[in-house]
């Protein structure tokens, strides 16, 4: 239950800023894609480094705050929340954009930008740890 | 409430997002996370359920059977985050690591073609539905 409230208070704080993101993005070109392109590569920056810094034991030496808890409010919660794949797939299937290389380098890119942002965020956790 | 960003609707949102996300780690516990080489079923699971619900709730705002503040609350709140991206990437880098390649491939298209096929299935089903309503109605 306890860890239940987490991912909920987690999402629900994830979420809120993905949709200002995206709704400000949407007021300034137009289009939400660079707003989403954005949170998912930015989210799963944190979401690696948050892995990382779990497997190092960090951030959970304090009894209520245990590697499970934290793990289900930035895990699951923040980074779950805050990155999106449904809406990415409903701007490439509103086809709005009807520009094929567009479509593929929207896809392209993130993907490939956030599977490169994990692993920056669990080489970031390992200079930190290293550090202190 | 018909200012995406005023503080109401955010607050729908927000609950959305709360309730999207628990659902989703719901579904993961379900489905039992799989081990470090496993294939991440439950998120396949999660993010193909988000397209099809995101389907329907874009096709009802569009044919303006429901305000457009649906598409906030659900559309971005809930099914926003059953659905994730950060954890697809996590997972795809995991399978990656272990020399899997195959397997990233295999996970990556099969949630982008899926993902497609509902959500414009969806679209298209509310679309067909509500030219059959209107035609009944004239």
């Amino acid at each position: 239950m306890y860890l239940a409230l987490l991912v909920a208070l987690g999402g629900a704080l994830g979420t809120v800023l993905r949709f200002i993101l995206t709704q400000l993005a949407q007021r300034l070109y137009g289009s939400s894609m660079p707003g989403t392109l954005l949170v998912n590569v930015v989210g799963s920056l944190g979401l690696g480094l948050v892995m990382g810094l779990l497997e190092q034991g960090w951030l959970a030496s304090s009894e209520p705050m245990n590697a499970e808890a934290l793990s289900s409010f930035f895990q699951l919660g923040v980074f779950g929340g805050f990155t999106t794949f449904s809406m990415f797939v409903f701007e490439l299937a509103q086809r709005r954009h009807n520009n094929r290389w567009l479509n593929f380098s929207y896809i392209a890119l993130s993907i490939g930008l956030s599977m490169l942002a994990v692993l920056v965020g669990m080489w970031l956790a390992r200079v930190l740890g290293a550090g202190l | 409430m018909n200012n995406p960003l005023a503080f109401k609707t955010l607050v729908m949102v927000a609950l959305g997002g709360a309730l999207g996300a628990t659902m989703r780690a719901m579904i993961g516990d379900l489905f039992h996370q799989s081990g470090p080489t496993g294939f991440p079923f439950y998120l396949v699971i999660v993010n193909i359920l988000g397209c099809l619900y995101l389907g329907f709730v874009a096709g009802l705002v569009e044919c303006k059977v429901w305000h457009p503040r649906q598409q906030w609350i659900q559309g971005s709140g809930i099914a926003g985050a059953l659905t994730t991206f950060s954890a697809m990437a996590a997972a795809s880098v995991e399978l990656w690591l272990n020399q899997q390649y195959l397997a990233v491939a295999g996970f990556l298209l099969l949630q982008l073609v899926l993902g497609l096929a509902v959500c414009m299935f969806a679209m298209f089903l509310v679309s067909n539905w509500h030219q059959r309503r209107l035609r009944r109605v004239s």
